[in-house]
């Protein structure tokens, strides 16, 4: 009698065990086959998901329906992932936030860190191969005696015939110190062969040129906002005072922009005091404001104008507005490009990346530089005081000068300047002077 | 003792009761989850007639969940980065339309949530804009500059069919019609750019290469895309300024022509019948949707009772429809419950399963004329194949269209959706159509004057003559 009480009890003790090892038994089941939906995992994923997750169940269903169930042959899993992220991204309509998929996100860091290197010539497009234009200063291109209207045939042997620029450019390309064949063509000459040596080569930043000897009108037309920038500035503000310069242009047109750092220091140079150059504003407002930095102001007692035209960016903005904003400078030219926006390169293990636009920029007076797409057109930009334009196909070289109408104009305006306030250069040295030393 | 092993047997099998119950609530509960919603986003809308219907897409999940989480990843951090407040809806209608557009299937498209209403109306027989059903076909050409030639690959936009009493009918507009410019901007059909690609790899002179980028700079300064095209001819301003005419210009034949057409709401009756000399049925579904399939089945009844001896079914132009109500019409006809196979793909193979009638056929057991021309299309197109080939019936007119996708439509939460080519439909026997489309028995190129008029109708002459002659026989 008490062996058969005790049997029960086992029993009974045993069926709520049985009743859970039924239940985690099938949702084992479940997980292994997919064959149900699997409580454990729903709600594992539920209880991570407890945010607004539309986004990624939509697409996760519509990945797992294409992958299942499209007809076609769909594009691997990862490829198609990376295209709905761009989608994604592309939605914001903001061509700097950007996905880098594993092959953008390796360039990328290739490109930064300057480990590809070229020859340093400018190069166009002729028949059989691609022309120098010219090469640059102590380049290897240089060094190796090629000369203007060189044609290279074929690069490591590999003819050019049927190879357009670009991709002949990235032939000619390669890590530092290393070597490259090029077969070049001079005149009717048989094509030769030289070796040269893959080095970085640092592009000109700053050049100078006298436009108005009568006058004594300096342009200064800074190319790119690169580390040497603000040192070539000081050297080439330098040469102006020694010849005894009346007016600075200072030309930003063409400059794509490039540290903040150095825009910075080149807007110290002109503006006097303590001001504000630029604010970086955020997602929650007033991130940062960059001031002219201390004692780099170049007592500049000439009147100065700024150009500006749809090729300058980023950096050339952010001086070109801060100039007009503290009335240093007016803005003669056309509507600047409009990239006011700060980048954020954010990595995503294993091997991608987004870069994001996490803040813009504001000129002094608040003026947002970025510009906006409105019915696919671009609107903003900083807009000039003076507005001239240039003719479509004008070229920035010497050879086209008389057609730079913005430049003609710039010139006026620092005459007229010149002539009004003869009288009044002393008066504005002595404020410059008290501005600085406050 | 044997009462002991009575016991022993009952509490084994209380115990395994007791196992099972545990297992059944696990799945109540689990299925009960599943369709409360819970995560559940995509829902199957129509034609799903996957023979062996499958666990819905919320459970399916992606070979690769790394990928998933990467895109959480990247929309966490743009949710929360980017410099201006962002709307999440934007931003997963962008990644979806990037995801179907990268299938390049002209048939696997996200549809926004008015262009999802839209395509609802339009399987119900409301169809905005200018009243024609339009496709994107794609065409392998070549760009010839100078003495060379490169490939070139084409979207066109097409004209499918033109709903009866539509501005597009009333304007002229033809099945089979190409749209190369609406008010004169050009439907962006190709790259413009090709030829300068192409100018550069030939090493032509610099002046050629500028002119060259000018012109199609130029070209896609006045342009649109497709989808923006598809829009604009598919929607009925609501504003009296915008109620102006779309003037077209449209390639038919090798020819470019110039119409002019209105955009207003069509109301396409599902049916019309009626009966031909006292004994051939004349039955026309305009479309193939519910309320197309409930008419027929009423009309079919009338017909019989009338004492039609054929029937005559006019598919020609049919270009809306949707493979459930389609079935049921089939019901009426077909003598065979198998009517068609549809291959689908499984992994990197391809394999076919039989298209069945949802129910077992009560066929008429009259013999059938189908009109069909270019118009017919896609779900049309299967119907026309399947009576072929489960009935007494031939099929008379042009070849149709050529588009055998199979394809299902999703919704998503916020009223978009998608749709997907899941399958392509072949005949009974296997026989394929997409592209080629289904060949009449009896080739009749002429056009109607007077459609479904005898008298004023050589494709309907020829079907009631054959129906004559099938009459005799027996």
């Amino acid at each position: 009698m008490r062996e058969r009480g005790r049997a029960w009890v086992y029993t009974l003790l045993l069926m709520p065990l049985l009743f859970i090892g039924g239940f985690v038994v099938s949702e084992a089941y479940a997980v292994l086959t997919y064959s149900s939906p699997s409580l454990l995992r729903d709600s594992l994923r539920d209880l991570t998901r407890r945010e607004t997750l539309e986004p990624t169940d939509a697409f996760r269903s519509a990945l797992a329906e294409v992958e299942a169930h499209y007809y076609g042959k769909p594009p691997a899993i990862d490829k198609l992932t990376y295209t709905s992220i761009d989608g994604m991204l592309g939605a914001l309509e903001d061509p700097y936030t950007r996905f880098m998929d594993p092959d953008a996100f390796r360039r990328m860091q290739e490109d930064t860190t300057g480990s590809f290197t070229g020859i340093g010539a400018l190069l166009e497009d002729a028949p059989g191969g691609a022309r120098i234009v010219r090469p640059l200063p102590n380049s290897p291109a240089q060094k190796a005696g090629l000369q203007p209207g060189d044609i290279i045939v074929a690069v490591d042997g590999k003819s050019l015939e049927r190879v357009a620029l670009d991709e002949a450019v990235r032939l000619i390309r390669g890590p530092r110190f290393t070597e490259v064949k090029l077969t070049i063509r001079r005149g009717e000459n048989e094509p030769f062969t030289v070796t040269l040596k893959r080095d970085l080569v640092e592009s000109p930043t700053v050049d100078v040129y006298l436009e108005d000897d009568e006058n004594k009108i300096y342009r200064i037309w800074l190319q790119n906002f690169s580390e040497k920038a603000p040192t070539l500035l000081d050297r080439a503000l330098r040469q102006i005072k020694q010849e005894g310069g009346r007016a600075i242009i200072l030309d930003l047109r063409a400059n794509p922009g490039g540290l903040l750092d150095s825009s910075i220091e080149v807007a110290s140079r002109f503006i006097p005091g303590d001001k504000v150059v630029v604010s970086v504003v955020g997602r929650q407002g007033l991130l940062d404001q960059k001031s002219t930095l201390r004692g780099r102001y170049a007592n500049l007692d000439v009147p100065i104008v700024v150009l500006i035209n749809g090729g300058s960016a980023s950096a050339s903005e952010i001086v070109a507005g801060a100039l007009r904003d503290h009335k240093v400078a007016p803005l003669i030219g056309e509507d600047s490009f409009g990239k006011g926006l700060v980048q954020t390169v954010i990595p995503i293990p294993p091997n991608t990346a987004v870069a994001i636009t996490t803040a813009k920029y504001l000129t002094p007076n608040g003026t947002d530089l970025n510009a906006k797409v409105v019915d696919g057109k671009r609107v903003g930009g900083l807009k000039p005081d003076i507005e001239v334009k240039n003719p479509e196909d004008w070229r920035m070289t010497e050879e086209d000068k008389a057609r730079d109408k913005q430049l003609q104009k710039a010139l006026e305006v620092l005459r007229d300047k010149l002539h009004a306030t003869k009288e009044g250069n002393g008066i504005l040295r002595a404020q410059g002077e008290a501005e600085v030393n406050r | 003792m044997r009462t002991k092993w009575l016991r022993g047997g009952i509490s084994v099998l209380a115990l395994a009761l007791v196992f099972a119950s545990g297992w059944l609530t696990r799945n109540l509960v689990a299925n009960r989850l599943m369709q409360s919603g819970g995560a559940v986003v995509v829902q199957r809308d129509f034609a799903p007639a996957l023979a062996d219907a499958r666990t819905p897409a919320s459970n399916l999940d992606v070979s690769e969940p790394s990928m998933v989480t990467l895109y959480d990843r990247v929309f966490r951090l743009v949710r929360d980065e980017y410099v201006e407040p962002v709307s999440a809806d934007k931003l997963t209608h962008g990644s979806l339309e990037a995801m179907l557009a990268a299938l390049d299937d002209p048939r696997s498209q996200f549809l926004r949530p008015e262009q999802r209403e839209q395509f609802a109306r339009a399987l119900n027989g409301e169809i905005q804009g200018i009243g024609a059903v339009l496709t994107v076909v794609k065409r392998k050409t070549t760009l010839r500059v100078g003495d060379e030639t490169a490939p070139l690959e084409q979207n066109l936009l097409q004209v499918v069919a033109v709903a009866p009493n539509s501005p597009a009918e009333k304007a002229g507009l033809k099945s089979g019609d190409f749209i190369d410019a609406i008010d004169g901007q050009w439907v962006i059909s190709e790259d413009p750019f090709a030829e300068i690609a192409q100018l550069q790899r030939m090493h032509s002179p610099r002046e050629q290469i500028r002119q060259a980028s000018e012109r199609a700079r130029k070209r896609l300064e006045n342009s649109i895309a497709i989808s923006e095209a598809i829009r604009r001819l598919s929607q009925t301003p609501t504003d009296a300024k915008d109620a102006k005419p779309l003037k077209l210009t449209v390639k038919r034949a090798g020819q470019t022509l110039e119409v002019e057409v209105a955009r207003a709401t069509t109301r396409v009756r599902p049916l019309e019948y009626r009966m031909l000399q006292g004994r051939w049925g004349y039955l026309r579904p305009n479309l193939l949707n519910a309320a197309a399939s409930r008419e027929f089945a009423n009309a079919l009844r009338t017909l019989k009772q009338g004492g039609a001896k054929g029937l005559v079914i006019d598919l020609r132009g049919v270009a809306v429809g949707q493979q459930e109500p389609a079935l049921q019409m089939l019901s009426l006809i077909a003598t065979k419950r198998q009517v068609a196979q549809v291959e689908y793909r499984v992994g990197n193979r391809y394999k076919t399963r039989p298209l069945n009638l949802p129910k077992p056929p009560q066929p008429a057991n009259l013999p059938v004329a189908v009109l069909v021309d270019r118009g017919a299309y896609n779900v049309a197109e299967m119907v026309a194949l399947a009576i072929r080939q489960t009935a007494n019936a031939r099929i008379f007119g042009m070849p149709t269209f050529g588009d055998a996708s199979q394809t299902n439509l999703y919704q998503l939460k916020d009223g978009s959706g998608f749709t997907l080519t899941v399958g392509r439909y072949m005949g009974l026997d296997g026989a394929k159509f997409h592209q080629k489309g289904v060949q009449p028995d009896v080739r009749v190129a002429a056009e109607p004057r007077m459609r479904g008029q005898l008298g004023g109708d050589p494709v309907l002459e020829r079907a009631v003559s054959w129906l004559q002659s099938q009459e005799k026989r027996s």
